[in-house]
This record gives structure tokens, sequence and C-alpha cells, in this order.
């Protein structure tokens, strides 16, 4: 099933901020939803461990993070490849920084998902709201949380 | 009235009381997964699950429940109508549960009903709404309307307003119906696509208004 | 005396299924049994970079772990049974477990087994699969086309095979003909949602060199001998057991790889090994039903003379033929084009397409529906485009009663028929014309009411093993019974076939009781263990009161005539002196001097006295093979209310005149009608199994996927003709899948009928609310 979800928060916080942020594996796995653990194996390439349900299904998603197309402090691509009991998830998701006022940018987030297997199968009527929600509350709350730290 | 939240559906449907004070809470009951769920299935349980496609939720909404959370740490009271936020996402805590369900005293003379359409094999609504109608002197005080199954999460309809003062005529009604889909981003999966939900909720909401108008006394 | 056959006896299997006293191939525990697993590819279509399973292997519990690579030359392919000739047929080798290469989302990847179920599961999520995504293709009409991606390497556009049916001159009539019409009818997939999931237990014996495998079938006979073709070992050691099974609808017919997984593990590692799926499994991995895009055309008179029709049509087969997956779109459909109905020029194409989906075999019908759903649909859109009443045209093309055997254009000849006469009785039953005159006062206010009317004919009770062979399966279709008598005069008849819900406990010991003056109780009836049952063919096709009833008739005759033999010797009498009279051989004339059956039954099998030259014992075994196959009829009538403005179809009534001849439980027959319908109304009204574009399965649990439930269906009116089959010796047609096959049209054309004023003309199935009201908004938009 593919899902694709889009978003543009504004940030108070300069790019250069917003970047720095977006390459740091730490703070980004703690705005995630149901993230257990994560693991860099270089600068570029993560390993997590990541909970979270459709319904009533629950999944523990064993996820291969990359990041790459990387053109500070302006864009990135930021991809995910993962397997659940009976399941496979990838995410592809296309971020772009720009600057909309002194301190403050807009970082537009454009999100492809595919997901295979029983999530799929199951997910017929639940999948998509959960996704859109999981989806647009992690790149809210980043947002919200590079302005915090960025005060 | 104050519902304990692990009170089971058979429970609910057992109450002379409710049924005496809230029949619409009754009536939903009864449409609630089969035999065996409503059996063991809980009240409590059912809203802090918050299925987006649930029938009592938007019942809560229309008669202005409040719901008390419980953690460690304490009670907080939460009206239902800022409890629900996402599909299967409330505003309760890691830690805290859904203890009890408080229901203020409905206006004097409301009625109360729900429509709703149900996706054939699982029984949850592609589209149900809730009202409430509340007659004085001849014409409507009071109108409350709350859809379920339609977006993200259960609603509460926010322009009930032209409906107060008139005696409810079809045409008010309909509009009425017609202006709580306004803006609606509606859910669409292979069930039922955007178009059509949108449709069912408004076909709900006229048939619950007009029922929960007939109703009232 | 009065006899059994024809009495509504209740079903002596159901006690111990409602009680749970049954055992099902899952209830098998023996010593030392261990689970399998498999694991599922996620992708629809991709290549196998690597599947490594070392963690796996090192996993708690974890006894083993095989991959496809592993299993290359101890297993052989899943073989397709059904090699349907003259159609250039292509069937790729279909490996156990997927070896270079997924082709649905469920394709078996890699096999564990475990000490317990849990760790079996577990240990799954240990094997990391590299794959390399393909394009999927769900759509078999897509998939056919050039640069459709490619499933097969030499199986080009994955067209497995090209069919053709024709009879008269089609082009010639649709060249003449003055009214001609087309339409583009969509047969979706449809799951087959058995109560009992499948499951198979293995139990080699190393020291006897003998497997014992417990399969959920619905034909031991032909499980053992794939079973033989994918473990390698000789038939005559391998013994299957299909204890209690909880429905199959066709799903339990084809061999899997999972029942050959178990029985190799088993031969491997020396211990017996269990599989059974859940539900999720069930539905990404057991065979799905229809999947069909046709392209219909029909031609005829102004005065509604049908002349022509003709098909183009492309049948999903899934990733891999199944067993009998080539002659479900060919033999049992396109050969029934005529229906019940003269029609002198047929040309049909079926193209078998390979998809990105689990694989495609019989459900409930299987083809049947399929070729009866187009001709009802088509012939209403007929009678609309002429102006004339839909039964009217109906009855003017109905075979005469007259004219039987009657032999249609597409060649096949039926047997007997009436369908006058079952039309007429449902007609007086629903009242028509009165029907006629409520919904046109209804439509006046508003109101939308619509009737549909099928009459049908279908090909059952398979089959002549002659034909069998001329049409390429891969087997007979006769059937056996063995009857034999105990010393003190009780019964066991074993039989070939394996009833699984269908009442054959109850119907074929009523047949043996009749014959032998026996009281019901005294007739035990076996079927589904290889062992102790005569080589036979299954329970499917309702073949098996047709086929394997008479097999145990003649079987009951011929130990009747030796009872005769034996009652003459001891009565000193000529056998042609004898009568039967109340479970006695009685001399003529002399009314004292008789011999019970009870009495026979004993001294065969103690044989102190025998006739000179007969063999004690009394037993005996038929192999039963009919010279034609049967064609049961009837008239279905349904009427319906569309609410319009929500799409919403209720319905007023059901009628259903079935004719399956004389009928042994007519309280079996009405729960076959009752059963089969609901299937049908279900197809109609709201199950659909429904890919994405990638191939994910999206209904995979019943949350999504609606089997009819109780409360959503009508209360069904049933009513009979009765006209016997002369090709069997009980005179019986089939009764399974009549229902099934009627009921879908039947329902469709009542709400087209309902939304005619409104000008819909087509809905496709299955007619949700939401489609319905869709189908409104766009013939008001004019939009077609």
């Amino acid at each position: 099933m593919r899902l694709e979800f889009s978003g543009a928060p504004e940030i108070a916080a300069p790019p250069a901020v917003v970047w720095q942020r977006l390459l740091d594996h730490r703070f980004v796995a703690s705005v995630a939803p149901g993230v257990e653990s994560v693991e860099a194996v270089d600068d570029r390439h993560f390993k997590v461990v990541s909970a979270f349900g459709v319904g009533s299904v629950k999944l523990k998603f064993q996820l291969d993070v990359e990041l790459s197309e990387l053109t500070p402090p302006k864009s990135l691509k930021l991809s995910a490849r993962g397997r659940a009991p009976g399941s496979g998830v990838d995410v592809s998701t296309r971020l772009a920084i720009e600057p909309v006022a002194p301190n403050r940018s807009r970082l537009r987030w454009d999100a492809t998902s595919e997901v295979r297997g029983t999530v799929a199968s199951v997910g017929a009527r639940l999948l998509k709201g959960t996704a859109k929600q999981l989806t647009e509350s992690f790149w809210r709350k980043f947002a919200a949380r590079v302005a915090e730290r960025s005060k | 009235m104050r519902i304990g939240a692990t009170t089971t559906y058979r429970e609910l449907l057992d109450s002379k009381p409710l049924r005496a004070k809230y029949p619409l809470i009754a009536e939903v009951t009864e449409h609630i997964g089969d035999l065996q769920v409503r059996n063991a299935g809980t009240i409590g349980g059912g809203l802090a699950h918050a299925d987006p496609a649930a029938d009592m939720p938007p019942v809560m909404l229309v008669l202005d429940a409040t719901f008390v959370l419980q953690s460690k740490g304490g009670k907080r009271s939460v009206p239902a109508r800022k409890f629900f936020k996402g599909p299967f996402t409330t505003v309760l805590k890691p830690g805290e549960l859904l203890v009890e369900i408080r229901l203020p005293g409905p206006p004097k003379g409301a009625g109360m009903a729900y429509a709703s359409f149900e996706q054939a094999a699982s029984g949850y609504a592609l589209a149900g709404a809730a009202a409430l109608v509340a007659v004085a002197k001849g014409v409507i005080a009071r109108a409350e309307l709350a859809f379920t199954g339609v977006a993200e999460t259960p609603f509460l309809a926010p322009a009930t307003k032209p409906l107060i003062g008139t005696k409810g005529d079809p045409d008010a009604i309909g509009r009425v119906a017609e202006a709580a889909m306004a803006g609606v981003e509606a859910n669409d999966d292979i069930h039922a696509g955007r178009e059509y939900r949108l449709h069912l909720a408004r076909v709900a909401a006229r048939r619950a208004l007009t029922e929960a108008l007939a109703r009232a006394t | 005396m009065a006899t059994l056959f024809g009495s509504g006896i209740k079903r002596r299997e159901d006690p111990r299924l409602v009680t749970g006293r049954a055992t099902y191939t899952d209830d098998v525990k023996l010593p030392g049994l261990l689970y399998a697993a498999i694991l599922r590819s996620t992708y629809a279509h991709a290549k196998l970079k690597q599947v490594d399973v070392a963690k796996a292997k090192q996993a708690a519990g974890v006894v083993a772990v095989y991959t496809g690579a592993d299993l290359r030359d101890k297993v052989n392919a899943v073989p397709c049974a059904w090699n349907v000739p003259n159609c250039d047929l292509k069937v790729p080798p279909h490996p156990v477990l997927a070896v270079d290469k997924v082709r649905y989302v469920g394709d078996g990847i890699a096999l564990v087994v475990a000490e317990s179920r849990a760790a079996a599961r577990d240990a799954l999520d240990l094997i990391e699969v590299d794959y390399d995504p393909l394009d999927a293709v769900v759509d078999p009409e897509r998939a056919a086309q050039k640069g459709a991606p490619q499933l097969h390497a030499d199986v080009p556009n994955n067209v497995a095979f090209t069919w053709k049916v024709t009879g008269g001159d089609a082009d010639k009539a649709f060249a003449e003909a003055p009214v001609k019409l087309e339409q583009r009818i969509l047969q979706p997939r449809l799951l087959p949602t058995a109560m009992e999931p499948r499951a198979a237990c293995a139990s080699y014996n190393p020291g006897t060199g003998q497997l014992t495998c417990w399969i959920t079938s619905q034909n031991p006979h032909i499980h053992r001998f794939l079973l033989s073709v994918m473990t390698k070992l000789p038939e005559h050691r391998i013994r299957v057991i299909a204890p209690e099974v909880g429905g199959g609808f066709g799903s339990k017919i084809p061999g899997y790889a999972d029942e050959a997984l178990v029985s190799f593990a088993s031969l491997d590692l020396g211990r017996p090994v269990k599989w059974t799926e859940d539900r999720s499994e069930n539905y990404k991995v057991t065979i799905h039903g229809r999947d069909h895009v046709e392209h219909v055309e029909l031609c005829g008179t102004k005065d509604g003379k049908i002349t022509g029709l003709r098909t183009r049509v492309y049948a999903g087969l899934g990733g891999y033929a199944s067993t009998a997956a080539p002659g479900i779109p060919t033999i049992l459909h396109g050969l029934m084009y005529s229906g019940p109905y003269a029609i002198p020029n047929i040309a049909g194409t079926v193209y078998g397409v390979y998809t990105t989906t689990t694989p495609v075999d019989a459900y409930r019908g299987a083809g049947r529906p399929e070729a009866t759903f187009l001709l009802e649909r088509m012939i209403d859109l007929y009678a609309r485009k002429i102006g004339m009443d839909p039964v009217e045209v109906r009855r003017k093309n109905l075979i005469p009663n007259d004219k039987f055997p009657y032999t249609v254009a597409t060649g096949i000849t039926y047997d007997s028929g009436n369908y006058q006469g079952a039309l007429d009785k449902a007609l007086q039953m629903i009242d028509y014309k009165k029907f006629r005159a409520e919904q046109a006062k209804a439509r006046k206010d508003g109101r939308y009411l619509g009737i549909g009317v099928t009459t049908y004919c279908e090909i059952c009770g398979l089959g002549p093993s002659q034909v069998a062979g001329a049409v390429g399966f891969g087997g007979g279709l006769y059937d056996s019974a063995i009857v034999r008598v105990y010393p003190t005069g009780v019964v066991r008849a074993y039989i070939g076939a394996k009833p699984h819900g269908q009442g054959e406990e109850t119907t074929f010991a009523q047949i043996v009781a009749d014959e032998f003056g026996l009281p019901v109780e005294n007739v035990e009836v076996v079927a589904g263990d290889t062992e102790a049952t005569p080589q036979g063919w299954g329970t499917y096709g309702s073949r098996t009161t047709a086929v394997c009833g008479s097999a145990v008739k003649v079987a009951a005759q011929r130990v009747k005539a030796k009872a005769k033999q034996i009652a003459a010797h001891l009565l000193e009498a000529n056998e042609a002196d004898l009568d039967w009279k109340d479970g006695k051989f009685v001399v003529k004339g002399s009314p004292d001097k008789s011999k019970s059956f009870g009495e026979l039954a004993l001294m065969a099998n103690v044989a102190w006295n025998m006739p000179p030259g007969v063999e004690p014992g009394l037993e005996a075994t038929a192999f039963f093979d009919p010279t034609n196959f049967v064609f049961p009829f009837g008239t279905h009538i349904c009427t319906v209310e569309v609410d319009a403005e929500t799409g919403e179809v209720k319905i007023l009534r059901y009628i259903a005149v079935d004719d399956c001849g004389p009928q042994i439980n007519p309280m079996i027959v009405e729960g076959q009608v009752h059963g089969g319908v609901i299937q049908g109304l279900g197809e109609a009204l709201q199950e659909r199994a429904v890919y994405d574009e990638d191939g994910q399965l999206l209904t995979g649990t019943l949350m999504d996927y609606a089997v009819p439930k109780a409360s959503q269906m009508p209360k069904i009116e049933t009513a009979h003709t009765v006209t016997p089959s002369p090709v069997n010796p009980l005179g019986v047609k089939g009764v399974g899948e009549t229902g099934t096959i009627a009921s879908v049209p039947t329902l469709v054309n009542a709400v087209c009928d309902a939304l005619a004023p409104l000008g819909v003309t087509h809905i496709d199935k299955p007619l949700t609310p939401a489609r319905v009201w869709t189908a409104i908004q766009q013939a008001k938009g004019g939009a077609r």
C-alpha cells in the first residue's frame, strides 16, 4: 500500500540549526514515534528499532535508515527500510529547508511510504489515518523541539 | 450520572436508570460489535481505544460528557470534546487510565438519535451521526450534532446555531447537515470514497437531527 | 416399508460438530510433534537476492530451517493437474519454496521447524531476505498486454493459455443480427473463507518407511498422488487422512506446497511435523476464486430470439497454475455459455493470465457462476434494449422440455430438463404480474423496486472419466464404495469421496439402509482415509451424490444379490422364487419361509453353510463411472428495494426453485440451497478481495473482507421440481453449487431493474451501497 503525505511547518530557528538537528540522529530519534533504540553505523547510516500500532495490531519494526543527497543546509533525503513480522515498510522522505525570516525557516517534507505484507492487509480501514498521524506528528514535534532548543 | 470505565456494554443495556435518562446510549450500544463483544467489551475500553469509526464517541460528544483520567500522580478531568486527538490517539498519557465517564443531565425534554451506515465486514461506521435536540416554547433551544467514521477522529459539528429558535423544518436541518461537512477532510478507503462518505455523513446528520427533533418533547 | 430415500432426517454428523467433539487436522497430536512456520514474501514480485537463515537456525527451540535452495533437488515442484489441451497451456515450475523469485505476497521463502508453534513463528523474524523488487501486475487484462511486468521467463505476456469455444457461426450471426449489445463485466476475486483454515500434519516412520499425512482435504486420494509426486515417495508408502474438514468451497481441492513441506521435514527429521495457517495466512496463501475481466457481446432479433454470444475473457490465475486452475475458466465456464437456452452461435476466447497475486482455483461453482452471470446479465440488457419483458425473453429461448437430451452449440449434451416448469413455479410464487404492478406504482411514488429472474442450468456431477481424460484432467472422475456387512448385520460403507459439510454421511446411510431394509443407525459411512477407502476422486463439482452415491447404490445392490444367493441356498429355493419384503427374502407363496438380512449377514461371515462355489463374506466394491454429467436447473427470483439516496439494497423476497432430481434428504437439499444462495448473495452484494497496484492484499482480514452474516441476509423461500437424470441409478443431480450459480445474477439484475428509471444499466459486483450510489450519480450525470 502506497501512502503519500507532506507538510511544511515553520520553525522558529535559522536553516543552519534545523540542518544540524536533522543530522543529529539522537535528536531525531527522540522525537520519532515509538523509538526503542538507535545505533549509528556511520554518520549516514543508522539502525533503529521502533514499535507502533495500527488499530489493535502492535508491531516492532527494525529499520535501516540512510541519509543521502545532502545539500547543506538546504535539502536531503531520508530513507528507511524496515521489517516487522510478516511485514515490510519503505519510507522515503525529501526534506527542504527554506529561510522565511531572520531566525525562521520552513521545513518542507514529502514522505512516500510503501507498506507490505500483514500490516498492509489489516490496514484497509486503519492504515492511512494512522500513518498520516504518525508522520505528521513526527514532523510537527520535530519542528517544535528544534524551536524550543534554539531559544 | 457517572459510569465506571469497566462497565460492559451488556451492563449498559441492562441499566434501567441509564435507559431512562440517556436512551441513546442504550440504543447505540445495541449496535456495537456482536453479543460476545457486548458481553466482554467495556465503554471505557472502547472510548480509550478511540477507533475513529466507533459508535460511542459521537454520543459522548453530543452529551458533552467529561472523562476522568487517573494516573499514579492523581486525577484530572477532560471534556470528551477535547479527548480525541487522532485515529487511536487520545490525550491519555502513558501510565494514565480512563476511569470514569461523567454525564451532565440532558436538557429538559431533549430528544436524541443516532444514524449510521455500517461497513459490511467490520460493522464500523462508514459514517454516523449523533444528535441531541432540545425544544422550548415550540422552538429549538439547543442542538448538538457529532460525527464518527467520517474523518480521523469523531468530531462535533461547530455550526448548529441556524437551528436555534426555529421549528427545525427539513430545509433548515438539511442546511445544517450540509454545513457540517464544510472543510471536513473525509476518509477515503476501499469501502467508501471521500465523496460518498461525505454524502452519507450528511444523510446521517439529517436523519439523526430529524429523529432527535421528533423525540424531543 | 417406508423408505429413507426422501426423508429429511437430521444430519448424524451434526452432534459431534456442534458439541466440539470432532477431530480436525490441527487436533492431531503425536509424540515428539514439531511445528512448522513458513516465511512468506511481503513483495508481490521480486528477485530473491539472498535468504539468510543463520540467525534463525540458532534460535531457541528451532530444529531446522530450509530455504528454496536447500529443497530444490529434494522436493519436486507443485504440479498442475488439469492440463487442458489445444490451448497452448504453459505451466512454469512452481517450487515448494521460492528459489530465485517471488510471485505473490504469501509466496513461501523458507520453512522453520521448531519444538513449539511460537518458537517456529518467532524464528521467522530472524530470517533476513534481500529482495530486489519488481513491478507488480494484478489485473489479468492488463497483465496480458505487451509491456506488462513478466512473471515467468517462458510465458510471453503472462498468457498461460488461449482457449476457444465455438459453435455455429457467431461472426455471421453478429453480422446479420438486427440487435447487438456489448458489456464489460467484472468477476471480482473472492476469498473462499472455509471456517477451518488449512493444515497439514506429517508423520514419517523411518522404521516402516511409511508417511502418514493428515491434510485438510476434499480429496485425499488426489492429495496422496500429488504428495507422492512432490516428495518422490512411492504412492503405496503414503497414507493421507482427511479427518473432519471444516468446509472447503473448493479451496481444499488443490495440492499445496505446504503439505509437501511438512512431509519433507518429517522425512528429513524423523519426527512428526504440523503446520496450521491462521486466517491472515489463509487469505494470502489458500487459493482465491473468480477474477475475470469479461468482454461480452450478445445479438438477437427484435422480438427476443437470441442468435449469438461472443466473449473475450481474461481469467486471472495468480502467480502459478494451481492444481485445477486451467480447467475452471475453460471447461467449466466456456462450455456453459448456452446456459438453459438454445443459442445457436457461440464463440468464446478465454485467456488464462498469470498475475502477481495468490493463485486462483475452484471456488463454489467454479467457472459456472461466471458463465451464468454473464449470460443472465446480457439477457436483461437485451430485454431492456428491445423493450421486452426479461421473463418473456428467457421463455422464448429456453430449451423446450421435449428436446432432452439436448446438445448445445458448445458441444455438450444436457441430460434432462423441464426449464419451463421451474420458471412457471417460481413466477407463481412471486406473483410476477402483481409485483410489476406494485413496482410501477412505487416508481410513481419515487421508490425503486426491482425484480431479477434467473433461469439457469449448470454442469456438475463430474463426470465421465473418458471425458475427464479428453479435457486434460489428470485423473479419473468415477467414484467408489465398499459396502461391508459385519456378522451382526450392521454395515459400513467406505467411500472414495470426502464429504466436508455436505451431509453424505447421512444421505449415503439412507441409501444403504433402504437397500437392506435396515434402520439407518445400523449403517456407518467412512470417508477420508486412503488406507480404508477405495480409490476415489473426492468431493467437489457437486459430484459426490451423483457419482459416489451411485457407487454406494451399486455396491449395496451387489451385496444384496449375494445375500439372495445365500438365502436361496438356505431356503432350498430358486432365486427367482424369492421376494424381498420388509428386510427379508421370502419364498413366494410361503410367507413363513424366509431369511432376514441379519441371518444372511451372519451366515455369510461365518460361512458354515454357503452355496457351492460362493466365497465367504458379505461385501462388495463398486466403481461407478457415469455416462454423462448431470445438469441441475431452476429459476431464482429476487425482489429488492433500493434506497436511491444512500445506495442501500434491501432484499424483499428471495425465491429459489431448483431441480436436482429426486431428493434423498430434502432437509439437506434445502440446507445446500440456503448456503449456496447466501454465498452467492455475499458475492453479489459485498465480497471482494482487493489488491493495490503493488500487489498488496488490502482485504486481509474479516474486518475488511465482508463474508455475509446471518443478520445481513434474507429469508429464502425454496421449492422444487423433480426431473430425474438418466445417467445414474439414483436419478439424482448435484445441488451443492446451484445456489451460488443462480443467486448472483438474480440479485444484480434485480438492482439494475430497480434503477432502470434512473438510467442505470449495469453495476459491477459487489453491489455495495457505495457502488450503487456511484452508479446512480453517474447515470444522473449522463456519464457512463
